[in-house]
């Protein structure tokens, strides 16, 4: 549903306050995407066999807001970890909340990976959320609106 | 001088098939012969005569003769991994222009070797890189014109849809180890080395900048025969460039049914005034009608995972054709080769010259140390290592 960017931001800024483990099941955004839709729709594709084992995460998204980097980067990892069904061994991160961009590295003790990144969107660019989970022998998209 | 003789170093089953094809079509060059080195120490002096007998050139069986020869001006050179580094000093030596496969070499010796050589020599080199391609050049003129501002980091990604995914066993975990002992097999390559060196190629094309340290992972995710002879099929690299700002790289090959076209190609470049993306699928028609989707092709048994022209032709994948861009029939590597001998005529240095690819083999490199030992490595290397 077509709503204004103001409306979007406030939205996000009031999930901030809610603890993680409730907002699962409620409207969750990232970069205007609704991630609790998403991360059910590719979790049916992971169960239904679709793309094999999920082996790398690699999502990039883009707000418009340079202080939810590192919140939107935590549910970036929420995601990983839900769609590998378990928690990362070691993470390495490049860039620093307030920036242009956070990013990070992460390695699963099974052997997965993933790369996640937030950064800016351009003042009158969209926020969005690109996203490909490769499996063993299929991959997902999640496209997002292209700059170039 | 507008008729370039072109020695081909390399044989049937290397990108030296799709090198030849693109110097034969450029207008000026012409193909001179294909050469090998002497003792053949690649072991298979009869696929150097088997691509000969193709093109129907002479073969020439011993390397320093071929390089003698005043016709010729440029060699193509794709030899193995392991032989790049003394093939390449031997021709910039011989006075001629080189271009060089990817990645440079299979060391940082070997690297330094060509990268001296380059410094002392009459010749231009230049290494293959997918820079040439439109949306990369696109990415650049973004980058000069200002328009992400001020450039904080880059993220980049080639993946090659090509090989019958989902062989790999069940609960395989890939180990790294710091140095390779191999690059050359029949049935796989270390496709971080290989494919995400074009990842890194773009992030030099919109940078220009090397990197200082590198933390990377690699994987066996979807093939069978790349566990079996123990090199991964993916591999992500972060790094720490020069200036502050910071890259990330994806590389790998994940399998024929992955992706509609060949494998995603994308740029994002992120700064002060916002993120851009870049991508060689866009813009594109999408054609949805009753012609056949494409189909798993038959297993080509010399060649498995679809790296060279088919062995034959009922191996030969068909077209992907739901995704339609408005330039691909456009060869990148056409422009490549076009670009390098503009270098040549006007004298100018090209941009992915020897001392440029070495920088990017480094980052492969370390990689590969970083991704066994779980930390990130500084650069340069040190000179050192055995």
């Amino acid at each position: 549903m077509p709503s204004t960017g103001m409306a979007r931001r406030v939205q996000i800024s009031v999930l901030r306050c809610i603890p993680k483990r409730l907002r699962w099941g409620a409207a969750q955004l990232i970069a205007d995407t609704d991630t609790a839709a998403l991360r059910k729709v590719v979790q049916a594709a992971i169960d239904g066999g679709r793309i094999g084992v999920p082996k790398f995460l690699r999502c990039l998204a883009r707000t418009r807001d340079r202080h939810q980097l590192a919140s939107s980067l935590d549910e970036l990892v929420a995601l990983a970890e839900a769609w590998f069904g378990s928690r990362p061994r070691q993470r390495y991160r490049l860039g620093e909340e307030g920036g242009a961009y956070l990013t990070e590295l992460i390695k699963w003790p099974e052997g997965q990976g993933a790369l996640l990144t937030v950064s800016l969107a351009a003042s009158d660019g969209p926020p969005a959320l690109d996203l490909m989970l490769v499996g063993s022998r299929g991959t997902l998209y999640h496209d997002e609106p292209h700059s170039a | 001088m507008t008729d370039y003789g072109v020695l081909l170093v390399g044989c049937k089953r290397s990108h030296q098939e799709s090198h030849a094809a693109v110097f034969a079509a450029q207008p000026r060059c012409r193909l001179v012969a294909v050469a090998a080195e002497a003792g053949d120490p690649e072991g298979r002096v009869h696929q150097y005569q088997q691509l000969a007998d193709e093109l129907n050139l002479p073969f020439i069986p011993d390397l320093d003769e071929a390089l003698a020869r005043d016709d010729v001006h440029i060699v193509s050179s794709t030899p193995a991994v392991e032989r790049r580094g003394a093939v390449a000093v031997r021709c910039l030596e011989a006075g001629k222009h080189v271009y060089l496969d990817k990645p440079l070499a299979g060391s940082v010796e070997d690297a330094d070797a060509i990268v001296a050589a380059s410094r002392r020599a009459v010749g231009r080199a230049q290494m293959f890189t997918q820079n040439e391609a439109g949306w990369v050049k696109a990415a650049r003129r973004a980058v000069q014109e200002g328009r992400v501002g001020e450039i904080k980091a880059v993220h980049a990604e080639t993946l090659f849809s090509k090989g019958r995914a989902g062989s790999v066993p069940d609960a395989t975990v890939r180990r790294e180890k710091e140095s390779v002992e191999r690059w050359t097999f029949v049935e796989a390559k270390r496709e971080m080395f290989d494919v995400a060196v074009y990842s890194l190629g773009f992030i030099h094309a919109v940078t220009g900048l090397k990197a200082e340290s590198v933390f990377a992972h690699t994987g066996n995710y979807f093939f069978a025969e790349h566990v079996g002879v123990d090199v991964e099929d993916f591999g992500a690299l972060a790094m720490k460039l020069e200036g502050g700002v910071t890259a990330t790289a994806i590389g790998g090959r994940f399998g024929w049914m992955s992706h509609p076209k060949s494998g995603p190609q994308r740029l994002v470049v992120m700064g002060t005034a916002g993120t851009m993306t870049f991508d060689g699928f866009h813009p594109r028609i999408e054609v949805y009608n009753d012609e056949p989707d494409f189909a798993t092709p038959l297993l080509d048994p010399l060649d498995p995972m679809g790296m060279w022209g088919a062995s034959n032709p009922r191996f030969e994948p068909p077209p992907k054709r739901r995704w339609v861009g408005p330039y691909e029939e456009r060869s990148t590597m056409a422009a490549d080769v076009a670009a390098f001998i503009d270098c040549i005529e006007r004298g100018r240095e090209p941009q992915v010259n020897a001392e440029v690819a070495a920088s990017l083999l480094e980052v492969l490199l370390a990689g590969y140390i970083s991704a066994a030992r779980n930390e990130e490595i500084a650069l340069p290397l040190p000179r050192d290592r055995a």
